[in-house]
């Protein structure tokens, strides 16, 4: 074993996780049809992404939970990210968001 | 000629459609570990009939009675795709319990919390749950 060079474990990379805090403008909040459109934008992206709301984090890619969370109009959240792709993945999520998550 | 005061619009001819909501039947076991595999492989052949049905009634709604119904039933295919409760349902199912009681623990789980939220439209989605309920493992036969 003598001369031999353990290599050091390469240590996970992390991320740096980023978040923004924001209000919901349209006037059903996170319901059904809004909470599809949200969830169907952001599963595609790598990151966790979450929402903080009233001291929960609920788990943005999961209707169901977003459902329950019951985000309603005027509801200040914060939307988190973290990831490979947290950036874009926070980007698309909080334009979702400001647009009114496809309500008309 | 006949008079009097008109009491409908006219009559309807059609096809009768009797929709009975027969409870399914299981036997609740407990899942041995050799057999886990072929259990999980069961609770997902049940979400994908369930998927696939929907998707044709509401495909069929859309045209026959009215999009807003379709949209309803289209929206049960996305709750029960949502895969942080089909995680949750197939960690029960790792543990040895039996798919229909796994699927049943977790969807009452959700049943209860969108009763218990103070809004009346999120209470209305756990109709919808329970709808999902009744319906996933209907076409299922255990083997």
């Amino acid at each position: 074993m003598r001369g031999r060079v353990l290599r050091r474990p390469r240590r996970k990379r992390r991320f740096k996780m980023v978040s923004k805090q924001l209000t919901v403008t349209n006037s059903q909040g996170f319901h059904m049809r809004p909470a599809t459109v949200f969830v169907n934008a952001v599963s595609k992206y790598k990151s966790n992404i979450t929402i903080k709301f009233n001291g929960n984090d609920v788990n943005a890619k999961s209707l169901m939970n977003l459902i329950a969370a019951c985000i309603k109009f005027g509801s200040n959240i914060e939307v988190v990210a973290e990831g490979e792709d947290e950036e874009a993945a926070l980007a698309e999520a909080v334009q979702l968001i400001e647009a009114g998550l496809g309500e008309e | 000629m006949l008079k009097g005061i008109p009491v409908s619009d006219g009559i309807g001819i059609g096809t009768v459609r009797i929709i009975k909501n027969k409870e399914v039947k299981f036997d609740d076991r407990v899942i041995p570990e050799n057999e886990i595999e072929s259990e999980l492989g069961r609770f997902h052949s049940a979400v994908d009939v369930f998927c696939e049905r929907t998707k044709i009634m509401a495909e069929e709604m859309e045209q026959s009675v009215n999009p807003k119904e379709a949209e309803i039933i289209k929206g049960h295919i996305q709750m029960i795709s949502d895969p942080f409760m089909i995680g949750q349902i197939e960690d029960q199912i790792k543990n040895g319990t039996c798919a229909e009681t796994a699927a049943e623990n977790t969807l009452n789980q959700f049943i209860e919390m969108f009763s218990a939220v103070d809004d009346e439209l999120t209470q209305q989605r756990a109709t919808d749950v329970s709808d999902i309920k009744k319906e996933t493992f209907k076409n299922t036969a255990r083997h």
